[in-house]
């Protein structure tokens, strides 16, 4: 990790993408290089989370369309798709 | 995999009995569930926070005010659930959510918003004259009542009237 002056504009960032990571720590700009995923066994409570996340996004292909139409109505002015909330509402439940 | 702590609606069915309102839920895995429900709009709060430098939307807040709670018809936890209040007069729209139960503790989980209105099931539309020179429906009228048809020459329309 190094620390820079100002971030790059977004075109060098864009060009630097799976080499160098680019980002902000507590309103330091940060350089640093890619993360590398390096996959393992998932933990029991990690494995579940995994299975659940899974099966809800798998299920959200089979709901009825009027429970969809729900959920994309929630969808409406926000940066979430219908999917998005609908995988909230059962993973954590929502914001009311 | 199904999860045992969480819980999500599958299924849906409602419909209405001299303005009854009578819903019938079906949840992936048995649970006891509460309907919410409120005459209120929700209404959404946009919140954001700052993402690596980057200020980003966050899941809004549903403002979901002055509801009732009702509890479902059922006893214990179960896979179907059932609902029922009312009247509700023509035109009068709900907003309802659904919250749960699993042996007794509360789940996480969150059912979206519902919004349902009440249609007067008397008055309806036909469509209007296009390429056809007739148009079909149906409407349910009750044992005695008649039929009246009026031209309105200001819409080109024909007015169907039952009393």
């Amino acid at each position: 990790m190094a620390r820079i002056d100002t971030l790059p504009e977004q075109t060098i960032i864009d060009g630097y993408k799976s080499k160098l990571d680019f980002y902000v720590h507590k309103g330091q700009p940060c350089v640093r290089s890619w993360p590398r995923y390096t996959p393992r066994v998932p933990h029991q409570l990690e494995k579940a989370n995994q299975d659940a996340f899974a099966y809800i996004n798998k299920l959200w292909t089979t709901i009825p369309p009027f429970i969809r139409q729900q959920y994309q109505r929630m969808a409406i002015g926000t940066d979430f798709r219908a999917q998005d909330i609908f995988v909230r509402g059962y993973m954590h439940g929502l914001n009311y | 995999m199904v999860s045992i702590t969480r819980w999500v609606v599958v299924d849906y069915q409602h419909n209405w009995l001299n303005g009854y309102f009578t819903v019938h839920v079906t949840t992936d895995i048995p649970v006891h569930m509460t309907m919410l429900y409120t005459g209120k709009a929700v209404r959404l709060h946009l919140r954001q926070k700052v993402i690596r430098g980057v200020s980003k939307l966050t899941l809004p807040d549903y403002c979901f005010i002055e509801y009732q709670p009702l509890d479902q018809l059922e006893p214990g936890d179960t896979l179907i659930h059932t609902f029922t209040f009312g009247p509700w007069e023509p035109g009068q729209c709900y907003s309802f959510r659904f919250i749960a139960t699993i042996d007794g503790q509360p789940s996480s989980s969150d059912s979206g918003i519902f919004l349902v209105c009440y249609h007067d099931p008397g008055v309806f539309e036909l469509g209007i004259f296009d390429t056809l020179p007739y148009l079909h429906g149906a409407v349910n009228l009750k044992a005695g009542s008649g039929v009246e048809l009026n031209y309105d020459e200001a819409n080109q329309a024909i007015m169907i009237t039952a009393h």
